[in-house]
């Protein structure tokens, strides 16, 4: 309701919209081994538990999305650089795939909202795929760089 | 006497370290290394040996049941193999035998193929966040009876925290109570489904990769008349008339709701 309301005062005062969303990363070693993100905008209507069908679409590279960000470098969304321009009204579901930079999906997360009447804040939670888990396994040592030398100088 | 006590005492050692995992890891790179010489019964000793030492993880499991089922053709215990396969094809349904082996090696594995596409059932574990009951539901489907404890951890998400671990029998649907629940958005978890040695058949995340369950469910500030607490209702009846001129306003003005634009970033969990 506050956030309606905010809209209504802001379509009669002109200003613009933006709101935040997040990747929610498991941990900065899965941050550092990762190279892109890309988020797709699913409408789901009334289908508010439409994302593990959407996820399994996605790994399938089957998604049907209405928006997307294409693929984006995990720094260019660490330095908010990356935006979801005019996204529907109704309830979406977001979708998320982290790639590495052969193009193996290592993480993926899910959520589903009405960014026009939610009052929480859109976080796409992304868990480790089979792929990632294949690739490092849990006695993987941990990266030696860290994120900002990541997204400043590269590791 | 002593001499008997000694044997004893030494038998519980070699017992205790035979249990350890790294030891499984020992048999099976030995039965890999059998395989390497075509030594078929070492392999089936190997592999035997690393299954019952447990503590095995599923890829690893998979990996033991094919060299027993490889082995156990070649030794002529075709019943073993095919059994060894069965479960194999359990634990990974699109697992193919080596297309270098003679036919009759192959045999078992495509007597396991034909019991697995009569069946519609598959080894799986679902993990579902129940609120009202406090706990994570485990649900389970296990064809073969392989499965016979759950090992969960959980923690709140987002909380630093060591992980509250449990431990229960194996069943087709088990509710595992989460201290934090119903009021944590959402749950980090690591659920383990154990056989007869320890061996991990099925794996759902890790301490350091749990999986999270739940949304942070976004829910308006309701406060209905019994609720006495809140706003009271004249204000929500306030805020209602000034909205709804607000919108009929805009409407007039030929105004819409102007879209949102989301601006990425990222957090760790």
């Amino acid at each position: 309701m506050r956030r309606l309301l905010a809209l209504v005062v802001c379509s009669l005062s002109g200003c613009s919209a933006t709101e935040p969303f997040e990747l929610n990363f498991p941990s900065q070693d899965t941050f550092i081994r990762s190279e892109t993100a890309e988020v797709f905008v699913v409408p789901v209507g009334d289908d508010l538990d439409a994302c593990p069908r959407l996820l399994r679409d996605a790994a399938l590279g089957a998604l049907d999305p209405g928006a997307q960000t294409g693929q984006q470098n995990v720094c260019d969304f660490r330095a908010n650089r990356v935006s979801l321009p005019d996204v529907a009204e109704g309830a979406s579901a977001y979708v998320a795939v982290v790639q590495d930079s052969g193009g193996t999906t290592l993480l993926s997360g899910c959520a589903v909202r009405n960014v026009y009447v939610d009052d929480a804040p859109l976080v796409i939670t992304l868990t480790p795929t089979d792929a990632y888990r294949d690739r490092f396994p849990t006695e993987t040592p941990p990266e030696t760089c860290t994120v900002e030398t990541k997204c400043q100088l590269g590791c | 006497m002593p001499a008997r006590m000694l044997i004893r005492a030494f038998s519980l050692a070699a017992c205790v370290l035979v249990s350890v995992p790294g030891f499984a890891q020992d048999h099976l790179a030995a039965a890999e290394a059998a395989y390497g010489q075509i030594d078929f019964e070492a392999v089936l000793a190997e592999a035997s040996a690393a299954l019952e030492a447990g503590g095995n993880s599923p890829r690893q499991l998979t990996r033991i049941y094919e060299l027993i089922g490889i082995a156990a053709a070649a030794t002529d215990d075709d019943e073993r193999s095919r059994d060894a396969y069965v479960k194999l094809l359990a634990l990974n349904p699109e697992a193919q035998v080596d297309t270098n082996l003679a036919p009759r090696l192959r045999s078992p594995f495509m007597e396991a193929r034909g019991f697995w596409s009569s069946r519609s059932d598959r080894l799986e574990v679902d993990v579902r966040l129940v609120r009202r009951s406090n706990g994570l539901r485990i649900v389970l489907t296990d064809p073969l009876d392989m499965a016979v404890e759950f090992r969960v951890a959980t923690r709140i998400a987002g909380e630093f925290v060591d992980y509250d671990e449990q431990r229960v029998e194996a069943q087709s649907s088990a509710l595992v109570e989460v201290a934090g629940l119903p009021d944590a958005p959402q749950i980090e978890y690591v659920v383990e489904v154990l056989d007869d040695y320890g061996n991990r058949i099925l794996a759902l995340g890790t301490e350091d990769e749990p999986r999270v369950i739940g949304e942070a469910i976004a829910v308006g500030p309701v406060a209905g008349p019994s609720d006495g607490g809140g706003f009271p209702t004249w204000a929500w009846i306030a805020i209602g008339v000034v909205a709804a001129g607000a919108v009929a306003t805009g409407l007039a003005l030929g105004l819409r709701t102007k879209p949102i634009t989301l601006e990425g970033g990222i957090a760790f969990q």
